[in-house]
């Protein structure tokens, strides 16, 4: 088999470790898409909407600012072909579609209805196409590739995929309901997205380049149980965390909680920038997806100062 | 080309004699160096070389006490009747060796007759050393006489020379001489080429490994460092598309850890043959080319042992006789990378808990019935394993988390029982036997199968007259694989860089199933010279696959004409034809309707004979392939289908140097390689290297100081431009996006490589240490391209540093 896991395994050795990145991922340094989520209608915490569902998607945007994103935007969805890579293509023309020509600051989102059983045949997912810009003139083309954002300085284009439900099988997005974050021993509560570092009550950092204790605490309900297929036994979800700020920097860009972890306490060692000329609003994101498509995210503030 | 021992077949006679007439019928109790003897076409009217004068010898200067001692060489006996090339094929130790070399040369034949003809011809003959006797008393006479010294034996048949004295000459030792004639058969392709066991470890730059010396051979691809773990890239073929076997079966697996390291010992080879196309129809199911690679026979003079410890790896290996008529070799080998992998691994990365091993083993026992029929029974295996936890998710791609580990085994045993029946019938008969088992974890993906491979075959060559000779037999495949699969779904096997996007971005399939894999064939074909010097090779091979349930019938043809006894024309087509890959066919991620695809390969070229060890050749080529299996776009159902194209067309430039005292290859092709997938643009392979240029060298300084360097220029590989990426909201990773398919080239490709070697002799042992530096002058070779994680940042990626590898071998 070509895409041998012994020989993924062996690459994977080799891959690790070989030399420093040429740009940090867990570093934010131009408008970024961090990720998007669906919530159904009347059933907010799935993640798998069923035939002839509403649903809303969501998408997470971040600026080098620390401040909401300011962008334009273009999404569709569609059912998609049933492809296991590359980016989604659609199988048939879009379900809806939303534009944002003027720059803003709200998160961008799409709201839909799946079609009905006869209408989806065998489709197995819907797919979110989307752009956004930071300034400009968005361009739609026939497809995403063709689709572009003329005089913009930063292009991100974006798919999300979205599972349907299918027989009994749902999967419900990650419950972030009891997770709570601690920065160094101290729990650290949501906050504004718009800091003011001259008033705000949120975290102090020094700019002096030292590491501080990220700590991220899951709650017990965080991820389900797995129903077993032809593979494996029924397990509890794995998780993946993605962590990022907009000023510092995180150890790792992501981190993990396996089936067989039975610790939901996540350590993201986070260490301040070295100098800053005055008092700046950071912005720590955190993403965390099962491996089934559910996502859910929390975001913090904090200001570091010189 | 130039005649060799070890071409199968290999048509020989056993002669032995102790009078000046050879030619005299083989004695039956002859321990002969082994080599199968056919009377084919090509040796009928073949009458082997005759002993017109043995030269003076003289039982040399010992330590110690002087004792009889035999040197077994291999000769070649040229048109004229000169000794030329002598080997030791059982040495006696020094000084008998390099006596019985110096001696040899100065032995005056006649040449062998093919049809009348003056041929040369290879034989072994043995030289026995017998100590001078003891100086008699002088006897009371007016004229004492002194005893001539004892001369060695010659063992020639010529009349012992007669002293003048009272002495008698010593009678030859009747088991003394005995010349097996290897007159090597005509190749039955058009091409083929060979690297001898004496070549095989020592080609600088391949570590030692037979398997990798193949890639100084004209028309075959270069690939880099530990990047392909299948067969070589021959004329612009895919690895999976052409076939390496050993003496006849396919190999589970060819190389440790994907690609480091050959699996089987190559100081266990005789030889490594080539055929880059219109192979015979002797073998089937591949559309590139064959790779045979030919176990020797242990050795039959006494026990031998070999122990070699390089940075690499380790190997101990001993052989030996048992009895007069059966000999036994085992060799295990360990790598050495578990020892300083943990100094390797950077900080925070993984911790090891396994570091990577391997380990390998071979066994062989060879009975000699009589002078018809030897059995050989082959047992060898492979273990690979490594284990490693990940602190964090891998930064570029989060799959790769928690616990990393691999094991991956197998086990051969292969019987080969090759049978003369009178002068007219050759048998050969061939079973290998064995289990695989394979697992892997990589996060939440896994994978395990175990399985049973066999195969068979059976063929006899027929000698219906002295121009014609027909070749049958019958070969078959069976595989059973028990399987768990939880992980991406296999892409197409080349032509998609999509190969390349991190594992998160790729939904994954489960599956577990149990596959039968039944692969039977027949083969004809028929060996033709209306006239001597030209020989007509139609041939025929039909096969049938269970999984596709398709017959094809594969009709071929080649021919060589000697215009001159030293110049060949050849040429040669055909039709060649291969089942899909076994997964291709699993319906959870694959197309059970597949059909096999095919290919029509043509070549023809001219061999000259330069001088004697010294060949040349050029040759043309051109190949179509058709109903090649291709993925659907993204995967979708039903996920592969035949629709897809190939064309492979160029040239290639051969030399040849093989002398006692040096040898070098040279190997220039020019070609092209395309694919056209689905209804897509033609696109280039994604090896294809249009500039292929291999020169290697080695010089044998004496005192047991040898040299050599390997130089290669290829052009760069093709790639795959990225224009950027788009975002997957569901892993936090980006894809790429691709430009045009292999749309442009890395820079050059340029390497040397050097190897230098320093053998002390003792009495019974030897003592052997070489240097070997890959990439002698660190060239920063470009074998791909870097990207930051989205795609907006690129660098080039170098292969391999200079590398040096050090080692130290004992052989007794």
């Amino acid at each position: 088999m070509n895409r041998n896991l012994f020989m993924s395994t062996v690459l994977a050795i080799s891959a690790v470790g070989c030399g420093d990145p040429l740009k940090e991922g867990q570093r934010i340094e131009e408008l970024r898409v961090l990720g998007a989520s669906i919530s159904i209608d009347g059933e907010p915490g799935r993640a798998t909407p069923a035939a002839g569902e509403s649903a809303n998607v969501e998408w997470l945007l971040a600026d080098p600012s620390g401040l909401p994103a300011q962008a334009i935007w273009s999404m569709t969805v569609c059912v998609a072909e049933s492809t296991t890579f590359g980016v989604p293509i659609c199988r048939d023309e879009p379900l809806a579609s939303v534009e944002q020509s003027e720059p803003s600051d709200a998160a961008p989102s799409i709201a839909f209805s799946v079609p009905d059983a006869s209408e989806l045949g065998d489709a197995k997912k819907l797919a979110v196409l989307a752009i956004f810009c930071d300034s400009g003139t968005i361009e739609v083309g026939s497809d995403l590739d063709s689709t572009t954002c003329h005089g913009a300085d930063t292009i991100q284009k974006a798919s999300f995929d979205i599972f349907l439900a299918s027989g009994d099988t749902a999967n419900d997005n990650p419950n972030l309901d009891d997770a709570v974050l601690e920065i160094d021993g101290e729990t650290w509560e949501a906050g504004s997205t718009v800091v003011d570092c001259a008033t705000d009550e949120v975290p102090r950092l020094p700019a002096d380049g030292q590491e501080h204790d990220v700590r991220l605490v899951l709650g017990e309900g965080v991820r389900e149980l797995k129903p077993a297929d032809e593979v494996d036994d029924a397990a509890p979800e794995s998780l993946q965390i993605s962590q990022l700020s907009t000023l510092g920097k995180f150890d790792s860009r992501f981190s993990g909680v396996d089936p067989e972890d039975s610790n939901l306490s996540v350590e993201m060692p986070w260490t301040a920038p070295g100098e800053i000329d005055s008092a700046s609003p950071v912005s720590f994101y955190f993403v965390v997806r099962d491996d089934r498509g559910g996502v859910s995210w929390l975001t913090r503030t904090a200001c570091v100062e010189p | 080309m130039r005649r060799t021992l070890g071409v199968t077949p290999i048509l020989g006679l056993f002669i032995l004699s102790h009078s000046p007439a050879l030619g005299q019928p083989a004695a039956p109790n002859t321990p002969a160096e082994d080599a199968e003897k056919t009377a084919g076409p090509e040796n009928q009217g073949l009458v082997p070389p005759k002993l017109k004068q043995a030269a003076e010898v003289s039982y040399p200067e010992v330590e110690g006490e002087p004792h009889p001692a035999a040197v077994l060489l291999a000769i070649t006996i040229d048109a004229e009747g000169n000794v030329t090339d002598p080997q030791v094929v059982e040495g006696a130790g020094e000084p008998f060796d390099s006596k019985a070399l110096e001696l040899i040369t100065a032995f005056e034949f006649e040449p062998a007759l093919q049809a009348g003809k003056p041929v040369p011809a290879r034989i072994q003959y043995r030289l026995v050393f017998t100590p001078p006797q003891p100086e008699p008393e002088p006897k009371p006479e007016p004229e004492p006489v002194a005893p001539p010294p004892a001369a060695a034996a010659p063992a020639a048949a010529a009349a012992p020379k007669k002293e003048p004295a009272a002495e008698p000459a010593p009678a030859p030792d009747e088991e003394s001489f005995e010349a097996v004639a290897d007159v090597e058969a005509p190749p039955r392709e058009p091409t083929r080429h060979a690297i001898e066991e004496k070549e095989l470890t020592r080609i600088p730059g391949t570590r030692g490994d037979a398997l990798r010396a193949v890639e100084v051979l004209p028309g075959v691809g270069r690939t880099g460092f530990a990047e392909n773990e299948g067969p070589p890239i021959i004329r612009g073929a895919q690895p999976y598309e052409s076939m390496v076997t050993l003496d006849g079966a396919p190999i589970p697996l060819l190389y440790h850890f994907g690609g480091l390291t050959s699996v089987y010992n190559s100081h266990l080879l005789e030889q490594v043959e080539l055929y880059p196309g219109n192979f015979s129809a002797r073998y089937g199911r591949v559309v590139g080319g064959v790779v045979e690679a030919k176990t020797r026979d242990p050795r039959t003079d006494r026990f031998h042992g070999m122990l070699e410890l390089s940075l690499i790896d380790n190997f101990v290996m001993v052989e030996a006789p048992i009895g007069e008529n059966t000999s036994f070799a085992v060799a295990g080998r360990r790598s050495n990378i578990d020892f300083v992998f943990d100094k390797l691994v950077p900080e925070d990365t993984f911790d090891v808990v396994a570091a990577p091993v391997y380990y390998d083993y071979q066994g062989m026992l060879v009975h000699r019935f009589n002078q018809d029929h030897k059995l050989k029974l082959q047992a060898y295996g492979s273990y690979d394993t490594l284990k490693l936890v990940f602190s964090n998710p891998n930064e570029e791609d989060p799959a790769l988390r928690d616990t990393v580990e691999g094991e991956i085994q197998f086990h051969k045993f292969q019987a080969q029982l090759t049978s003369q029946f009178g002068p007219t019938v050759e048998q050969n008969i061939e079973l290998a036997a064995g289990p695989i088992a394979a697992s892997a974890t990589i996060g939440d993906l896994h994978q395990e199968f175990t399985g049973l491979d066999l195969h068979a075959r059976a063929e006899w060559g027929i000698f219906a007259s002295d121009q014609v000779r027909l070749d049958v037999g019958f070969d078959s495949f069976v595989q059973t694989i028990h399987g768990k699969y939880k992980g991406p779904p296999p892409p197409q096997e080349e032509g998609d860089p999509s190969v390349d996007q991190p594992l998160g971005t790729i939904e994954n399939v489960n599956v577990e199933d149990t596959l039968y894999i039944v692969r039977p064939g027949a083969y004809a074909e028929l060996s033709y010279r209306p006239i001597t010097n030209w020989l007509l090779l139609p041939g025929v091979r039909a096969d049938y696959d269970y999984g596709t349930s398709a017959w094809v019938v594969d009709p071929r043809f080649s021919t060589r004409y000697g215009i001159t006894d030293s110049t060949t024309l050849k040429g040669g087509v055909g039709m060649y034809s291969q089942p899909p890959e076994y997964y291709q066919l699993i319906d959870v991620f694959g197309n059970p309707d597949l059909e096999p695809y095919r290919a029509l390969q043509t070549s023809a070229g001219v061999e000259q004979v330069v001088a004697d060890g010294f060949e040349v050749g050029l040759e043309g080529f051109y190949k179509y392939l058709y109903n090649r299996v291709v993925g659907t776009p993204g995967g979708a159902p039903p996920y592969f289908i035949n629709d897809g194209e190939g064309r492979i067309y160029g040239a290639e430039v051969s030399a040849e140097l093989k002398t006692e005292s040096h040898f070098g290859y040279l190997a220039y092709t020019l070609s092209k390689s395309e694919r056209q997938d689905r209804d897509e643009d033609w696109r280039l392979f994604d090896y294809d290297q249009t500039h292929n240029l291999s020169v290697v060298y080695s010089y044998d300084f004496g005192s047991g100081w040898s040299a050599g360097a390997h130089f290669r220029l290829t052009s760069g590989d093709p790639e795959t431009p990225v224009l950027g990426g788009v975002y997957d909201a569901n892993s936090d990773l980006y894809r790429a996006v691709y430009g045009d398919v292999n749309s442009r080239r890395r820079p050059t490709f340029h390497q040397l490589d050097l190897r230098g070697e320093k053998e002390w002799a003792f009495e019974d042992w030897s003592l052997t240490a070489y240097l070997e530096i890959l990439n002698a002058y660190n060239a920063q070779n470009v074998e791909g391209t870097t990207y930051s994680f989205d795609y907006t940042k690129q660098e080039s990626a170098t292969g391999l540093p200079i590398f040096p590898n050090l080692g130290i071998r004992g052989e007794l």
